[in-house]
């Protein structure tokens, strides 16, 4: 059976600027998922209280998550949640511009339920207009 | 007329204010800055001033500084509250030269964010922090500016902390009330190595020549130091997020280059014949009342 892992950002601030914290953040993220069973965790990565967050952070932030070493533990089972519509733009962005995609749902209630879309994902709009 | 006196003009306003008065970058000695006959500064102004005492400061030359005091109570007080004096202070044993008798302290208008020398990222995360409880409390009004202020100001943090190897940088952002509207600035200001000679790390920008068009390179998407294909976004973003509106503006002044970009889409490039040492960055967003 699949454990569910939420991973609070709120409980590190409201605002997140540098690359630093952004580093700072993914070891504690990491912390939570020591001891894990490897393709038996979900992790949901929640936004909420999240009141600022720059691309630098961001970027930092997602490149980590999107590394190989979460990837092989969690397969496709990060979700992010709860991020504001500014913060959701730039970390679709930074997702596209990295080449990496990850899972996302606009509330807490919706992750669980699996109402998920795609953040990153390189559509044909995107190709088009690059 | 002792040569050592650097003369402040009445206005330290903009990038260009501490042209008239720029110090030589080495030698050694007592270096006064006078600013007796200064009634108003602004960020951009107090910042490059900042960083071009801290690159002396830092050249080794055992220099010693002189502050005379402007006689405007305004601005004393308001360098007083804004943090200027405690940000000297910080980097650099300085001796302040009182002109004008004890008056009554006039009240001027609060910083947004003091004027800091930050030095590390936690330094620029409490920073950025304190700019976003301003916007939950005294700019609560303007709550739809936050993300856009806030990627400014943690941005332009971050790039010279980051990269101009400088350690770290001086900040100081106020909000103004003019007759069109308030308005934000912020600035940041290093002493560090300068853009164009930040990208010339990255072998395929190295060919640069002019300070101007490393600057305007430098606002492309992808452009970096670092050759990373995923880096070189912030600036870029930036540069977009002021061109979306027709009154923003953002000044960037480095070595001998200045670009002025203008939310109309227009990028003025300029070379002056004063080098900056180091890179200076002033931002201009006007703020729109949400009803």
């Amino acid at each position: 059976m699949t454990e569910m892992k939420v991973f609070e950002l709120s409980e590190f601030g409201r605002a997140f600027a540098t690359r630093e914290k952004g580093k700072a953040v993914f070891e504690s993220f990491q912390g939570m998922l020591d001891g894990q069973p490897t393709g038996q965790t979900e992790a949901i990565v929640d936004w909420r209280g999240v009141k600022a967050a720059s691309p630098s952070f961001i970027d930092e932030f997602v490149g980590l998550v999107c590394s190989d070493g979460v990837n092989s533990l969690l397969g496709e089972g990060i979700i992010f949640t709860g991020s504001k519509p500014y913060t959701t733009e730039l970390i679709d962005t930074i997702l596209r511009r990295r080449g990496c995609e990850l899972k996302y749902a606009p509330t807490l209630e919706a992750a669980r339920a699996g109402e998920i879309s795609v953040l990153g994902a390189v559509s044909a709009e995107s190709i088009n207009s690059a | 007329m002792n040569r050592n006196v650097l003369k402040a003009p009445a206005q330290v306003e903009t990038v260009y204010a501490v042209d008239p008065f720029m110090p030589p970058a080495t030698g050694a000695g007592r270096l006064a800055f006078d600013f007796s006959a200064t009634t108003f500064t602004r960020p951009a102004g107090m910042v490059s001033l900042l960083a071009v005492m801290d690159r002396i400061c830092r050249a080794g030359d055992n220099r010693r500084i002189a502050l005379t005091m402007p006689h405007s109570n305004v601005v004393r007080t308001y360098w007083r509250r804004a943090g200027i004096m405690d940000a000297l202070g910080e980097f650099c044993d300085f001796e302040v030269v009182e002109t004008a008798a004890a008056l009554p302290e006039y009240n001027p208008v609060e910083p947004l964010v003091s004027c800091f020398h930050f030095r590390n990222g936690p330094d620029i995360d409490r920073l950025s922090e304190e700019m976003e409880l301003k916007f939950d409390s005294a700019l609560s009004s303007y709550s739809s500016l936050l993300d856009e202020c806030y990627e400014i100001f943690s941005e332009l943090t971050t790039n010279a902390l980051y990269h101009a190897e400088s350690n770290g940088g001086f900040v100081l952002a106020q909000k103004y009330d003019y007759d069109s509207g308030p308005a934000i600035e912020i600035a940041v200001a290093d002493s560090g190595i300068g853009i164009r000679n930040s990208l010339s790390k990255n072998r395929e920008l190295a060919g640069i020549d002019r300070d101007s068009s490393a600057i305007r390179k430098a606002l492309e998407e992808g452009v970096t130091s670092i050759g990373h294909s995923h880096r070189g976004y912030g600036l870029a973003h930036l540069t977009h997020n002021v061109q979306l509106e027709q009154s923003r503006r953002m000044v960037i002044r480095s070595g001998s280059g200045i670009i002025t970009l203008s939310g109309d889409g227009e990028i003025k490039e300029e070379n002056t014949a004063v080098e900056y040492p180091g890179t200076v960055i002033n931002v201009t967003i006007p703020l729109e009342l949400v009803i």
